[in-house]
């Protein structure tokens, strides 16, 4: 079973022609309401892949953006109106989660039937004895002032987060052949990316690392 | 967001901050997250032969409410049997510091905390038993 094919309809009812997106067809500018199974993916146009080219992303919701902004419909029944408005609405939701890197992942899990993050609340193996060792340490360089060793801390947090940001992105695509557990995993290891950016919020509060331009990276 | 008076006299004077020895064989420690907003609580507890915690000690890294939630909790651990310390109730804590719903987590995660410890302390006992035994039994 592949959850990736999309079911919405691919021509347009009225004038025949392809439809980029399910919720409107730009040509005879008819509009649909999103099927059930049209995901964010699919109400864009795109394919639903992990990597996105955010230029692509940008172009598909300004050309839809575009044929479904409710001005457009001023003239048009209360009905197309209303439509158009919550469209729009759903075309933005849609590009704020996919252009996020971590959302954009949380959103494929979700699709792929994996836990929330109510549901599975944990982190990758000791990850959380680590944090509070790595916020200790954070503490007392800066309490001692040392700025090297805070840079070296910064940096290697932030290692840290782009791995997991990278296994997080290694995995996305297979989600839904993946087991319960790997999709439990996948959710710690999202989770585990908050823990991340507070530390790195902690290193960056240090005036030292600020004035030796350590925050800029 | 304004905080009660009860957080802000925890926040600016917390009891019982600081560390033990996390190897020692009666001292339990919990550490517990919350991954919507990051914060760590580390919380450990001193346990005598009568199952009864002697003394507390937390390091939270988290926001006002974390902080006074376990602060609260060690205070309320210490002179209580593990059992007894169980019964504490996230719920408990909201009241005492009148968390408003956003902060609820942070109680919840002061609850978690105290329970890990306990599982913690308790399982080393369990296992220096089981230790014994079996030198016993050679």
């Amino acid at each position: 079973m592949s959850c990736t094919e999309s079911t919405v309809p691919v021509k347009c009812l009225k004038c025949q022609a392809e439809l980029a997106s399910p919720i409107v067809c730009t040509g005879c500018r008819t509009l649909y309401p999103p099927p059930q199974s049209a995901d964010y993916f699919d109400l864009l146009g795109l394919q639903r892949n992990y990597v996105i080219d955010e230029s692509q992303l940008t172009a598909a919701v300004r050309a839809i953006s575009r044929k479904i902004h409710p001005d457009r419909f001023a003239d048009q029944p209360p009905e197309m109106r209303k439509l158009a408005t919550r469209l729009s609405a759903e075309v933005n939701q849609a590009m704020t989660v996919l252009k996020d890197p971590v959302q954009r992942a949380a959103y494929m899990l979700e699709l792929a039937g994996g836990p929330s993050a109510a549901e599975v609340r944990d982190v990758p193996g000791d990850l959380l004895a680590e944090v509070m060792v790595l916020r200790e340490q954070i503490d007392e360089a800066q309490s001692s002032q040392d700025a090297q060793v805070v840079e070296q801390m910064r940096s290697s947090i932030q290692a840290r987060r782009a791995q997991a940001l990278e296994q997080i992105a290694s995995r996305a695509d297979q989600l839904a052949a993946h087991s319960d557990e790997d999709k439990k995993e996948f959710r710690r290891l999202l989770n585990s990316l908050k823990y991340f950016d507070n530390l790195l919020e902690q290193v960056a509060a240090d005036p030292l690392a600020r004035a030796s331009g350590a925050d800029n990276g | 967001m304004a905080y009660s008076d009860k957080v802000v006299d925890h926040y600016q004077h917390p009891r019982n901050v600081g560390s033990m020895n996390q190897s020692a064989p009666d001292v339990g420690t919990g550490i517990v997250g919350a991954p919507e907003c990051g914060d760590v609580m580390k919380l450990q507890i001193q346990v005598d032969d009568d199952n009864r915690i002697i003394d507390a000690k937390f390091k939270t890294f988290g926001c006002g409410s974390a902080i006074a939630s376990s602060s609260l909790a060690t205070e309320w651990v210490k002179g209580r049997t593990l059992d007894q310390a169980l019964q504490i109730r996230n719920t408990e804590i909201v009241k005492e510091l009148a968390l408003p719903p956003v902060k609820i987590h942070c109680s919840v995660l002061a609850e978690d905390a105290v329970r890990a410890a306990i599982a913690d302390v308790k399982k080393k006992r369990e296992r220096a038993e089981a230790d014994k035994e079996t030198v016993s039994t050679k």
